[in-house]
């Protein structure tokens, strides 16, 4: 009988970084165990608001900072 | 010729580095939602975010043109790194400084913080994601690392138990408590709606 899984394991599923004999195990806990595929569904559709989560930098950063990357380059270059 | 859209980040380091600003331009535009979001997570505050993030990159620039830079491709999950830790360092710095109190002894520091979040949170609550932001900043600090690290610095788990001295299983657990707590915080906030 294979090891139970650990809910740590659901976390490295989702995040592609399960052992492949473990998520092997997990994959087939998860087609048995209604509840531990609720426990996943829950961390994926978090995991899915956090992409909403992202923020860009002002523009005007962006701008000053190719500015200070090309003036320093023609500095060196003097 | 390629375009520099099609170029990956290892070749448009190497340009770089030869003197082509254009690469490092596609650079900044590919990670910089990424880098930004990472440090502002931990300060909190806009203002102080942008000023972090263009010292990442004045770090960054000067670390590529040094022939300093040894990451074999994974360039953004290493900007994110300098960005994090330029952020610590603040952080750091700022708890080493002597606090100003006023006449009742209060931090006048803390007032002046307040009233910038205040101002912030003006600024940005017309940011559909304002929600979620709110609710990451809220974590406990280790749960609030260790999410940025992985999910915005595409750091592997290892990667990030590394870092901060933790194994593997106490960086998934922090990861796993964080993502339970934005959860609970999220039903709570719906049922308040």
């Amino acid at each position: 009988m294979p090891l139970k899984s650990t809910p740590n394991q659901l976390i490295a599923l989702l995040y592609n970084e399960l052992e492949p004999a473990a998520k092997s195990n997990l994959l087939e806990e998860l087609s048995l165990n209604n509840d531990l595929q609720q426990e996943l569904n829950d961390y994926a559709e978090t995991i899915s608001f956090l992409d909403e989560a992202e923020l860009d930098a002002n523009p005007t950063s962006i701008q000053l900072i190719l500015e200070y990357s090309a003036k320093s380059q023609e500095l060196e270059h003097a | 010729m390629k375009n520099v859209q099609q170029i990956s980040d290892q070749e448009l380091v190497h340009l770089y580095i030869q003197g082509n600003e254009a690469c490092l331009e596609q650079l900044v535009k590919r990670h910089q939602r990424s880098i930004f979001s990472a440090i502002y997570l931990l300060v909190k505050n806009r203002a102080l975010a942008e000023d972090i993030f263009q010292e990442t990159f004045i770090k960054i620039i000067h670390t590529l043109r040094q022939g300093n830079y040894n990451e074999e491709g994974k360039f953004g999950p290493w900007a994110v790194r300098i960005g994090r830790n330029l952020t610590i360092d603040y952080i750091r710095k700022q708890k080493r400084n002597l606090t100003i109190t006023d006449s009742e002894g209060n931090d006048i520091l803390s007032y002046i913080q307040i009233a910038e979040e205040s101002r912030e949170d003006k600024l940005i609550q017309y940011q559909t994601e304002q929600n979620i932001k709110e609710l990451v900043k809220r974590l406990p600090d280790e749960q609030r690392e260790v999410l940025i690290m992985r999910h915005w610095g595409d750091m592997s788990f290892k990667e990030i138990a590394d870092k901060t001295g933790v194994s593997i299983n106490t960086a998934l657990g922090r990861m796993r408590y964080a993502l339970n707590n934005l959860r609970k915080m999220m039903d709570q906030q719906t049922v308040k709606i």
